[in-house]
């Protein structure tokens, strides 16, 4: 068998399709879930928003997003900063939770 | 219709080491951009090579999510100075596809898990031809001792410098070397009896 027609046959071997997005994303939801809580330096808030809620991991991806979003509210402006790639990741706060629960929430920061 | 499957590490390692550790380090500090990002890197890698050496697609979606898993898995211990990420991934990409093998063939008893290629007459389609050859391939590279199979799949189905190669099978270049050369040697004597059926006729 001559070189060229091994060459040949890995060549036909290497020719593989895509893997399918659905996979990576439930890959890449599973490397979330894994991964420690995000540092978040914030005051504290009046009252435990996250225990409210179930924690981070109760809560799942998006709608710790928007808890973030939340939690921005009583956290310091740099805090804000930090936040922003988790926050632009997931389009800004969804509206996951319902207008009227966050209006609940900032009622909470005012009264 | 490659993608990003066929990139391999060559483009990835040496200057992307701080690429890989800074991922984890962002990964680690619990930003799930790095989550992302480590999955693209890794998993189409992870899934084309487990395509490639096992042919079968259900297959190769597990042994990409069980390395990615085990990457989540690893990051917190990640120290720098060790592999680069690449190497690592794929090491355990490899080590996992060559385990299924070995259970596979434990299951089936005696006898290597491969599908009887059809035997292409004159006219056969060439698509049918194809996969022929490739389940050809697969068939004789199961026969090659472990060591010399693993540094065949990095060097002609992943196209892995030899450096790189070493890296990942933790040996020398020298014996990445040897072991391909006597790949090449043990791949052609199995399949050149089955030269004819594979369409090597001089037309």
């Amino acid at each position: 068998m001559q070189d060229k027609d091994l060459d040949a046959l890995f060549q036909s071997a290497r020719d593989v399709p895509d893997m399918p997005d659905a996979l990576l994303q439930q890959i890449a939801r599973q490397g979330i879930a894994a991964q420690p809580l995000p540092t978040v330096a914030r005051k504290q808030p009046r009252f435990s928003l996250l225990a409210l809620l179930g924690g981070w991991r109760g809560m799942g991806g998006l709608a710790a997003a928007c808890a973030v979003g939340v939690m921005i509210g009583f956290a310091a402006p740099v805090t804000w900063v930090e936040q922003m790639p988790v926050l632009a990741q997931y389009g800004g706060a969804p509206d996951i939770l319902g207008t009227d629960m966050m209006d609940l929430y900032f009622q909470g920061e005012d009264g | 219709m490659d993608g990003t499957g066929n990139i391999g590490l060559r483009h990835m390692n040496a200057a992307r080491d701080h690429h890989g550790s800074d991922l984890l380090r962002r990964y680690g500090a619990g930003d799930p951009t790095a989550a992302r990002e480590l999955s693209a890197l890794f998993a189409p890698r992870s899934y084309a090579l487990a395509l490639r050496v096992l042919g079968d697609r259900a297959e190769a979606e597990d042994i990409a999510q069980e390395t990615m898993l085990r990457l989540w898995q690893a990051a917190p211990d990640w120290h720098e100075g060790g592999a680069s990420l690449g190497t690592w991934v794929y090491r355990v990409a490899l080590n996992l596809c060559i385990d299924r093998q070995r259970k596979s063939r434990r299951a089936v008893t005696g006898v290597d898990q491969v599908a009887e290629p059809v035997d292409p007459a004159p006219s056969a389609a060439a698509t049918l031809q194809g996969k022929s050859r490739v389940q050809e391939l697969r068939a004789a590279l199961g026969q090659l001792p472990e060591r010399q199979r693993q540094a065949m799949i990095l060097r002609h189905l992943e196209e892995l410098p030899n450096p790189e190669i070493a890296a990942i099978m933790e040996i020398s270049i020298e014996a990445v070397e040897s072991l391909t050369a006597r790949g090449k040697r043990g791949l052609k004597k199995h399949l050149s009896g089955r030269q004819e059926e594979l369409g090597y006729r001089d037309d």
